[in-house]
């Protein structure tokens, strides 16, 4: 490992502090409401700061890299225009879905659901999230680790052999990252994953600003414009020019963009969280204005890789591996010799990972015990019991993403990982969103939509994996232009959305709804 | 295209000021909520009724019309 003692001291320091401001906030955990939804005291500002360090994992950074090595700026403009022209007029100035969400006051997602339609349908969304989301968040700490192992320069060898299996430095450094996600989620979960994100998100945008400054430094602002013309050239900056982006794919990204937006149970905690639904709003619309330049930063990053290493893969890397932990190799690079920044950066790709981990294993098994456990049992669980569920669930997701680290291999990019798993949950927002809005819904109509949503994007992959080699073939040309991706995508939410209709009003099941008045919005 | 290339690269550059400022105001403002938040949950009565479990469920049409 190359790290020198000064900067080693600097990590040691800041993660010990942050494990004393974690166990001092722990007092504030009283209740199984403090545990999960910290009272719903949570102020704008706070709520940004938290949600800076939440949205700032180190796998998106090594997500943003990787996109920016591969692919330029071209993919960033879709979403721009998705957050300019609907995101922030719909969520941030008129707070359409998410201040209703709020209103409601409930702890996790499918909660909602039971509010709004029946417990059966609240058990079977908490069983399908925790299934799909859990899967969804698997492979955050994996890329973390290749990306550490990366930047620190430590070589992948074997610490022990158990003959059935070897365990490598990735294995230490994942049974790190999750024993400390683990750690700041059991002491006093949301309490503590506010307070100390709040902390971290000062010390990671610093950190970032920093490295930002020195990879420009080091690659050189007119070295990259120059490697992005010559690599990447046009297709770096003009999204319709990548053949994968079609105006099917454009729907169903603004489509998802507005759907999944009350599907996502770690964002919607954190909804749950704040003082008010009008503080909601506020956050929604800060949030969306400052998070896009952050991720065009580590856009930056790839690029800068880009420039100095060029887009060749080395020998020894597999060329997907190489591609999540570029960003490593490069922040490696430019922080060399500059005393006490590679503590610092390191500090901050610990912290953004925490920050990350225990913000997503605190929702996920907030839904495992809430929505799965105590929803299943017709004894109420004591405030003792309710909070030991909340732990070992979170100890036994961290447990199952280890073994699950220990057998996956990476064959797609980060970002398709996460779509395919994300996939398995995609209709919870439309379920949301129609109770939110529409009186009629029903608990026939939420059984339709959750059904046909799992089944729809599932039976899709198992379609590519075994029959998709067919329409690859020069015969079926003309029928891969209707069967592909963008349209199973397309079809996965136009059919559970036509089936809530089609299932609300050919049943007499009667529907029950909220009702929102004027002061519950405010 | 001249023009992408340069919005890209300046707003990279501009965003990194924005970065900055953003950063400042979070830490001054969010250590005044934080610090409102921990004394309200120091302050309130402990709720252990609030435990995810659904108590007010939501009203069918026939429900809202009898109580009005």
């Amino acid at each position: 490992m190359n790290l020198p003692p000064g900067d080693l001291a600097l990590v040691v320091v800041l993660l010990a502090a942050l494990v004393w401001v974690g166990c001092w906030a722990r007092r504030y955990t009283r209740s199984v409401a403090h545990f999960t939804v910290a009272g719903r005291g949570m102020g704008m500002w706070l709520g940004l700061g938290a949600a800076v360090a939440e949205s700032i994992g180190l796998v998106s950074i090594a997500n943003s890299c990787q996109q920016g090595f591969r692919n330029g700026f071209s993919f960033i403009w879709l979403g721009l225009a998705v957050n300019l022209c609907i995101s922030i007029p719909l969520f941030g100035i008129m707070g359409l879905g998410i201040k209703r969400y709020r209103a409601t006051r409930v702890q996790t997602l499918p909660q909602y659901y039971e509010m709004r339609y029946s417990r059966r349908v609240r058990l079977f969304a908490g069983i399908t999230l925790a299934l799909g989301g859990v899967l969804n968040m698997a492979i955050f700490p994996i890329v973390e680790s290749h990306f550490l192992l990366e930047f620190l320069n430590i070589p992948n060898s074997v610490v022990f052999d158990a003959g059935f299996f070897q365990f490598t430095m990735f294995h230490v450094v994942l049974a790190i990252l999750l024993a400390l996600a683990v750690f700041f989620t059991m002491i006093g979960g949301m309490v503590t994953v506010i307070v100390t994100d709040y902390l971290q998100s000062v010390l990671i945008l610093m950190s970032i600003t920093v490295i930002t400054f020195l990879v420009f430094r080091a690659a050189g602002v007119a070295n990259i414009m120059r490697a992005v013309d010559t690599h990447l050239g046009a297709a770096a900056f003009n999204t319709l020019s990548r053949r994968s982006i079609g105006p099917v794919f454009v729907v169903v990204f603004i489509l998802g963009s507005i759907i999944q937006r009350l599907a996502f149970p770690p964002s919607l905690q954190k909804m749950s969280a704040a003082k008010s639904p009008e503080v909601v709003r506020k956050m929604f619309l800060l949030s969306t204005i400052f998070t896009q330049g952050r991720g065009m930063m580590f856009v930056a990053w790839g690029l800068a890789a880009l420039a100095l290493f060029g887009p060749e893969v080395p020998a020894g890397y597999d060329p997907e591996v190489y591609g999540r932990v570029v960003g490593g190799r490069l922040i490696a690079t430019v922080v060399e010799g500059v005393p006490l920044i590679k503590g610092l950066a390191l500090t901050a790709f610990l912290f953004a990972s925490i920050s990350t981990n225990d913000s997503y294993l605190l929702s996920w098994a907030s839904v495992i015990a809430n929505d799965c456990i105590a929803a299943a049992r017709r004894k109420p669980l004591s405030r003792e019991g309710h909070l030991r569920a909340l732990k070992f669930s979170s100890v036994g997701i961290a447990v199952f993403i280890f073994l699950f680290g220990c057998w996956y291999t990476p064959k797609e990019t980060i970002l398709q990982f996460f779509y395919l798993t994300g996939a398995i949950f995609g209709a919870c927002g439309l379920v949301t969103w129609f109770g939110l809005y529409w009186r009629r819904a029903n608990s026939p109509g939420a059984w339709a939509c959750l059904i046909t949503g799992l089944v729809l994007p599932v039976g899709w992959f198992v379609f590519q994996k075994y029959f998709g080699h067919v329409l690859e073939s020069e015969a079926h040309r003309g029928l891969a232009r209707w069967i592909n991706s963008d349209y199973a995508a397309l079809w996965a939410t136009v059919v559970p959305a036509l089936a809530m209709i089609a299932g609300a009003l050919g049943s007499r099941s009667p529907a029950r709804f909220v009702e929102f008045d004027k002061k519950s919005l405010q | 295209m001249t023009f992408l290339k340069l919005f890209a690269y300046w707003f990279v550059g501009a965003n990194i000021v924005i970065t900055v400022i953003f950063s400042i105001i979070c830490l001054i403002f969010g250590g005044r909520d934080l610090a409102r938040m921990l004394r309200e949950i120091d302050s309130a009565p402990t709720d252990d009724s609030d435990d995810g479990r659904v108590t007010t469920p939501g009203v069918t049409v026939d429900e809202a019309n009898r109580t009005r």
